[in-house]
């Protein structure tokens, strides 16, 4: 009797499978509904939103301003100590009515913040646009790193979802889209809708440089897109208080340069725990922004990495006898303990934490870092007093690594989109907004956006800097269209602000003087010395190109060849004679095959 | 009279439980069995294919289908790399000290365990070895590198008494040193878990006809527990053997840098430059291929002396 009610061990396992089958399916479909249901309802909001902007214009023209309303108008005209941003007139033609909808793969990194409710799809910058030009960006995907996007780009290449505006493409995926003719041909569209003022002018202003990696066979395959000009161009920046407290001078040459370092390390003047501050800061990396090497190779007259000319024809740099005597000095300093023992270690991360933990007071680094790295500094020790200087001098004068502000991965539109002219227009829109210095563009006045206003003086949010919040392209660093355009605001901010009195000062101009941060004058300054600094001392990378055939095929070999033979030369693992037979192998494992084909490029070059 | 009889067997049949078929009784096996079935062809057999980017040029935007095929060019590439020789002899070394001292520290911890009668001290020691196993590699190295940093924890303490350390990952003699101890640090605890249930299967019996013949500890675990576990250690060890290609991608890409390439860069973390960083599929693919065909090799070859050596068929 009992036994009938049992459940046997068969009915046990059917159940267990039933259960598993509607688990598994359960698992599966609230998922799909629920992510189907957020998207569409954001975008009913947003076509709403957009439908009822043209209605307005309905008969009569309507300025930016008056199109946007005044809560979505950028600068704040309504505080007392408030400014006005002066909107530039509409592109002819806009606001498109009805609006159109562009879809855009571009960067955003995990800092990336927006204030409450809004999304990277719904921001003020997406709202101006969509108001004033009757554009929407909506977001295929967002990519954090180059790797990311590598990766990103790839698959919707593979599975033919590339979306219009193609935002930080890497190298390697504009050949292979080019290859599988994936990527619109812009050149004509560029001729006449890109403004001569603001768009021409500049990506014309070095040559060829900025269409090095988007022009193939004369055509034109994407827009160019920079960064400030020797934003990631080292300078030196020294601490004067260390200097002071020891009697020193700040240091002219590399034998200063030795002797200073070691004295600051021999004193032991960091916060850290005893014997832990170090003498020059130096990372995994010889030629790149915390902790940079390039300016001790370029006082031999080169740098790594680098196709240097030599009476008419191009050289790669590292292979040059002139390496062999930086890595000599460069390992002496290694063993005299000039630099960190485990600096082919480090990150920029890693390297940028020795300066904000203050166990660092000299290093040869970018301009940047007063925006990164020195505020933490200074919380940390409010003593701390940063100068920048000069780069240290050797037999070949002083040099340093030139940094092509024109990025390698621009901005390409998929094959077939209609819309190219638009996007370009609104570069011109938003190029003369942030560019002109009178037009006043501080960004939007608000928690969670560009800034607020405390005590009349303007005070930057987090939302600023993270330019890829905005969109595609807002003119901030690594999404702008004129190199230069940073030093020429900051000279004009000079030219006319300087005198102006006290009661007359708004409340970014109140900042501007006051300096709250106590960094924002240092990073003013050292942006300009690092942009005159580069006119004198940058040695430029004369090969400026896509990778040549044999370089896609070795140059990653030859690479890994190289930083491990000259990382090991420095740090005694191997001897100096070894560079020797470091030079045979490179040119036998295609580096002379690399320098023929550079020296080609370099002849017949437009 | 027949029909009577009939009649009768036709009851007897009725009332015996109905005898149903294979399919009727077995179903809910299969059906249980099936996501694993699907799981193995979505993501074993299905990408199987993609292995033929070994012959191509392969770019992503023309897919498996449009890619240039080169034959063996990749192969041809890789083997005439003169790192080529230098990434096989590393992965093999390495593999190999991994595979022995962790083996030997297991067996031996496991020894000292099964030895010790207090269960509370037992098992917290074993709890305690097991917690690095849980830790992923990138937060392991993160640890690992502050403490063997120059001016890191080791560091600090041996200055105490005044001897210099070499940077134990700035090294290329001590390289596989570090690795190798620091894979024991995180894989003790797990490793030794087939060893304790080994020791536990030994029959108590044996123990007591040891030590009544005057055997002592020692004697004990010399010809009692080995012989008792030495079926489990050559069957571990002949399953190894299969991996002896795969030295741990994910620890030495986290621990390592160029100055150690010479004894520490290995087949994958070869593959993985390659491939992901600088988008050479078809070679990534090459050597990727080179490795599964050897270890497969090594998987067949281990599988026949595993059986040989313990006289059981496994896998």
């Amino acid at each position: 009797m009992f036994g009938q009610h049992r459940i046997s061990r068969r009915e046990c396992l059917k159940l267990g499978a039933v259960a598993a089958w509607g688990l598994f399916a359960a698992a599966c479909s609230p998922q799909v509904s629920e992510e189907t249901a957020k998207p569409s309802g954001t975008t009913e909001e947003v076509a709403s939103g957009s439908e009822a902007a043209p209605a307005d214009t309905e008969g009569k023209t309507l300025t930016a301003e008056e199109l946007l309303g005044p809560g979505s108008l950028p600068g704040s005209p309504e505080h007392p100590k408030g400014f006005r941003t002066v909107l530039p007139a509409l592109p002819s033609g806009m606001p498109v009515s009805p609006s159109v909808v562009i879809t855009a793969g571009r960067p955003a990194c995990g800092a990336t913040t927006f204030a409450e409710g809004e999304d990277i799809e719904n921001n003020p910058f997406t709202r101006m646009v969509r108001d004033a030009l009757g554009i929407e960006w909506k977001a295929a995907f967002t990519h954090s790193d180059p790797a990311d996007a590598e990766a990103k780009f790839n698959l919707a290449l593979a599975s033919g979802t590339l979306p219009d505006v193609c935002t930080g493409m890497p190298t390697t995926v504009f050949e292979q889209a080019l290859a599988a003719d994936a990527l619109e041909d812009v050149t004509d569209t560029w001729e006449s809708a890109a403004s001569e003022r603001w768009l021409k002018e500049p990506a014309d202003r070095e040559g060829s440089t900025a269409w090095a990696f988007l022009r193939v066979n004369g055509r034109k395959y994407g827009m160019p897109v920079c960064q400030h000009l020797a934003e990631n161009e080292a300078i030196m920046w020294i601490r004067q208080d260390w200097l002071d407290q020891l009697d020193l001078a700040v240091p002219q040459t590399l034998e200063e340069v030795r002797e200073t370092a070691l004295a600051f390390k021999g004193a032991d003047l960091g916060q850290g725990a005893p014997g832990t501050t170090i003498g020059l800061l130096a990372s995994n990396l010889f030629t790149t922004w915390f902790g940079s090497l390039d300016p001790v190779f370029g006082a031999f007259g080169v740098i790594p990495e680098f196709w240097l000319l030599y009476d008419d024809s191009l050289e790669y740099a590292s292979t040059r006898p002139e390496m062999r005597d930086a890595l000599s000095l460069l390992r002496d300093w290694y063993a005299d303990g000039v630099i960190e023992s485990d600096f082919f270690t480090l990150t920029q991360v890693d390297a940028a934490k020795y300066v904000s933990g203050n166990r660092c007071g000299l290093m040869l680094s970018e301009y940047y870092c007063a925006r990164w790295g020195l505020p933490e500094s200074l919380q940390n020790d409010p003593d701390a007093k940063w100068v920048y200087a000069e780069i240290p001098e050797g037999v070949a004068g002083r040099n340093k690594a030139w940094k092509n502000p024109w990025l390698e991965t621009p901005v390409t539109f998929r094959k077939g989109f209609e819309h190219a002219d638009k996007v370009i227009q609104q570069t011109n829109w938003l190029m003369e907004l942030q560019s002109d210095p009178s037009r006043r563009w501080h960004g939007w006045e608000g928690p969670g956006w560009s800034y607020t206003i405390e005590n009349d003086t303007y005070m930057k949010t987090t939302m600023l800097d993270h330019k890829w919040a905005y969109g595609h392209m807002v003119g901030a660093s690594g999404c702008n269209m004129d190199p230069l355009q940073q030093y020429n605001i900051f000279a004009w901010q000079e030219e006319n602000w300087s005198d102006l009195p006290e009661q007359e000062w708004d409340a970014y101009q109140r900042a501007y003087h006051t300096d709250p941060t106590g960094t924002e004058k240092l990073y003013r300054g050292a942006s300009m010395f690092a942009v005159e600094s580069s006119e004198k001392y940058a040695l430029h990378n004369r090969f400026v190109a896509p990778p040549t055939p044999t370089m896609v095929e070795r140059k990653a070999d030859l690479l890994d060849l190289e930083r491990e033979t000259l990382f090991s030369i420095i740090t005694g693992d191997k001897p100096l004679e070894e560079f020797d037979s470091f030079v045979e192998t490179h040119e036998q494992m295609g580096g002379g095959r690399i320098a023929e084909e550079v020296n080609d490029w370099w002849a017949t070059r437009m | 009279m027949g029909s009577a009889l009939t009649k009768m067997r036709e009851q007897v049949v009725k009332a015996l439980p109905k005898r149903r078929g294979y399919w009727a009784r077995s179903w809910p096996l299969y059906v249980m069995f099936l996501p694993a079935l699907i799981w193995l062809f979505l993501f074993c057999l299905y990408p199987f294919y993609g292995r033929i980017v070994a012959f191509q040029a392969y770019n992503p935007a023309l897919g498996f289908s449009r890619s240039p095929w080169v034959g063996l060019d990749n192969f041809r590439y890789a083997f005439s790399l003169p790192s080529f020789p230098r990434l096989v002899r590393n992965t093999v070394v390495i593999a190999l000290s991994k595979m022995l001292v962790l083996e030997f520290f297991a067996i031996t911890a496991s020894l000292l365990l099964n030895e010790i009668r207090l269960s509370l001290l037992k098992r917290t020691v074993q709890s305690l070895l097991y917690i690095p196993y849980f830790l992923s590699w990138v937060v392991m190295a993160g640890i690992i590198l502050d403490i063997l940093s120059p001016q890191g924890l080791v560091d600090q303490f041996l200055r105490l008494v005044a001897f210099k350390m070499p940077f134990l990952l700035g090294d290329s003699s001590w390289f596989v040193f570090t690795l190798v101890s620091t894979h024991v640090w995180k894989s003790l605890g797990w490793s030794m878990i087939l060893y304790l249930a080994a020791l536990t299967a030994i029959d108590p019996g044996l123990y007591e006809a040891a030590a009544i013949d005057g055997a002592n500890r020692w004697r004990r675990i010399l010809h009692v527990t080995l012989p008792g576990m030495s079926t489990t250690v050559i069957l571990i060890a002949c399953l190894n053997f299969g991996n002896i290609l795969s030295a741990g991608f994910e620890q030495i890409l986290n621990l390592y840098n160029p100055i150690v390439y010479d004894t520490g860069d290995i087949l994958d973390t070869y593959i993985y430059r390659a491939g992901l960083i600088s988008a050479r599929f078809g070679l990534a693919g090459a050597i990727d291929l080179f490795k599964g065909v050897i270890g497969f090799a090594l998987v067949l070859i281990s599988r026949r002396l595993a059986s040989r050596l313990t006289g059981r068929q496994v896998i």
